[in-house]
């Protein structure tokens, strides 16, 4: 109760200055909202974890009741998978902006209405979808009004992130990185808050955010995040960073939009997409190879750490490691077209869609945000133990998720596409992946609520000590 | 349309994207029109379950979806899927 009641307060948190705030009120107004995007996706996280779960035990006990129509319960799934990082991501721009440029955010009033209205356009899609009413696109569920008021939020967030850099006057590497980033999000995804009635270009078009939002967009403010935080961390060098964080942006931007030619193999496009797909996705390896080396450079370094630090580290490393493996090297080796002509459609594809957007996109943004959120907090040994319990279960969630997937998508691969199998003889045959599947849904979600425990009861006692109670 | 409407794409596959519950419908028409939008008006139980059927639709939507699917199965898909009891559902 009491969580909730901190919850409550600091999403309710408004500022009474009816005067112009002081340059000392003004950080401390933009402080306080910035956590509610921390807050926000830490919450929609830990829903997602529950809704996840239901949804895996569905698959697996014939007639299971449930108050959400079965059809839309995969739809709410995607959706929160996709709002909760943007949500914590635009919340560590804002941080990382203000600690690369050293200055508070243009205007606050812009960061609290581009939260609300993102928070808000979130919260609608789930209710609606709850209900049964949908734009039936997938990962685009939602009706179409609400990712308008997604894109407004977005807009009002590069227009203050233009005013804050203009007014600094200088913009640093990682800052461009970041910048640019958001601006992709917002341009990828005003073409999707529309339909398009010919199936082969909405499809196309709907990659723009099922693709490009992962593999430009979110890779580039990943990208910027990842190294803002070592440079604010010393655990890396800033002339390092600056001489490779040019070259990611450019590859990464150059190979991610055209490596969308990878989702265009069999929807109707010319065959010559097959070599433009394979050759552009063979590109966008390159720039996470670079970050990985940059995390290796930092781990070199052996730095002492504090525990909140090391705990963030942590989970960003966790990320890396999926970024590596899952989105990385299983996505470019599902990417050669003679393997996708048999892999696409099948598990195999949702396996890949587990560790690249949840392991490298998600837990990037759960250790960002918890280093935010616990800014100028320390965590003592029982939070410190409790949240590596915490990345451990998620991480052995995660990974017992990822390969009971890839499992029943090659044995689904052999029996459908090779042996000729049908459809629905195949399922029976791989029914004890997912019930495995939804077993590390249940550890990812145990690891999921333990680390979002975590973190609210640390800014609640960072809370209590800024704001001590009266003397009675 | 009454593909989006009903949220098929959910459960169902369509050139390959969507979920993976209920199977890739895009030459699924090919097992006849009537047979397609029977399937629709008249859902059977849908396995593993003992009770829970597929949706249903009203006639009208089904032929509706049946026009859509037919379309669908016109969209030349460079040999995918490479089985050869594509369309069966």
């Amino acid at each position: 109760m009491k969580i909730g009641r901190t919850v409550f307060s600091i999403f309710m948190a408004r500022s009474k200055q009816k005067k112009k705030a002081t340059p000392g009120q003004e950080a401390l107004s933009t402080a306080k909202i910035s956590n509610r995007y921390f807050l926000a996706a830490y919450f929609l996280f830990a829903l997602q974890g529950g809704v996840a779960l239901l949804g895996a035990v569905d698959l697996v006990i014939p007639d299971l009741p449930s108050p959400v129509p079965a059809e839309y319960g995969r739809s709410i799934h995607l959706g929160l998978a996709v709002f909760w990082p943007l949500i914590g991501t635009m919340g560590l721009i804002n941080y990382f902006v203000q600690s690369e440029l050293q200055r508070t955010i243009y205007s606050y009033r812009l960061l609290r209405w581009q939260f609300w209205l993102v928070f808000l356009s979130a919260l609608a899609i789930y209710s609606t979808l709850a209900l049964g009413i949908g734009n039936g696109r997938e990962y685009l569920e939602g009706l179409p009004v609400f990712y308008l008021g997604v894109c407004l939020s977005l807009m009002l967030g590069i227009y203050n992130l233009f005013r804050t850099i203009i007014k600094a006057g200088r913009a640093s590497p990682p800052v461009v990185c970041m910048v640019s980033g958001m601006m992709f999000l917002f341009l990828l995804l005003l073409p999707n808050a529309f339909s398009h009635s010919n199936p082969v270009a909405d499809e196309s078009i709907r990659f723009w955010v099922v693709h490009s939002w992962e593999e430009v967009a979110f890779e580039l403010t990943t990208t910027g995040i990842v190294a803002a935080f070592l440079l604010e961390t010393a655990l890396a060098d800033r002339k390092t960073v600056e001489k490779l964080l040019y070259l990611e942006i450019t590859l990464t931007t150059v190979g991610g939009l055209f490596g969308v030619g990878h989702h265009y193999f069999w929807l109707g496009f010319p065959a010559y997409w097959l070599i433009i797909g394979t050759a552009f996705s063979c590109l966008q390896v390159v720039p996470v190879i670079l970050l990985g080396y940059l995390a290796y450079k930092a781990l070199r370094l052996k730095q002492p750490l504090s525990k909140r630090v090391k705990l963030s580290w942590l989970l960003i490393l966790s990320s890396l490691f999926y970024h590596i493996t899952g989105a990385a090297g299983l996505g470019l080796t599902i990417t050669v077209p003679m393997i996708n002509l048999y892999m696409h459609g099948t598990l195999l594809t949702s396996g890949h869609a587990h560790l690249a957007l949840f392991g490298s996109l998600g837990l990037l943004v759960l250790g960002g945000s918890f280093y935010c959120l616990s800014s100028g907090a320390e965590l003592d040994d029982q939070a410190f133990r409790r949240g590596k319990a915490g990345v451990l279960l998620l991480n052995g969630g995660l990974l017992a998720m990822g390969t009971a997937l890839i499992l029943a998508g090659m044995i689904e691969t052999y029996l459908l596409r090779v042996a000729g199998m049908n459809f629905s003889a195949v399922q029976g045959v791989i029914r004890p992946y997912l019930l495995a599947r939804a077993g590390g849904g249940l550890i990812f979600t145990s690891g999921d609520l333990l680390l979002a425990w975590t973190i609210f009861t640390v800014y609640k006692g960072k809370r209590a000590r800024a704001n001590p109670a009266p003397a009675k | 349309m009454v593909w989006q409407a009903h949220n098929c794409i959910s459960c169902h596959t369509l050139l390959g994207n969507g979920g993976y519950r209920g199977g890739d419908l895009s030459h699924v028409i090919i097992k006849g029109r009537a047979a397609v939008v029977g399937y629709l008006i008249n859902p059977p139980v849908m396995l593993p379950n003992r009770i829970r059927r597929h949706p249903a639709v009203q006639e009208e939507e089904a032929e509706r979806l049946a026009d859509y699917l037919t379309f669908i199965d016109t969209i030349p898909t460079l040999g995918w899927p490479p089985e050869k009891s594509a369309g069966k559902p």
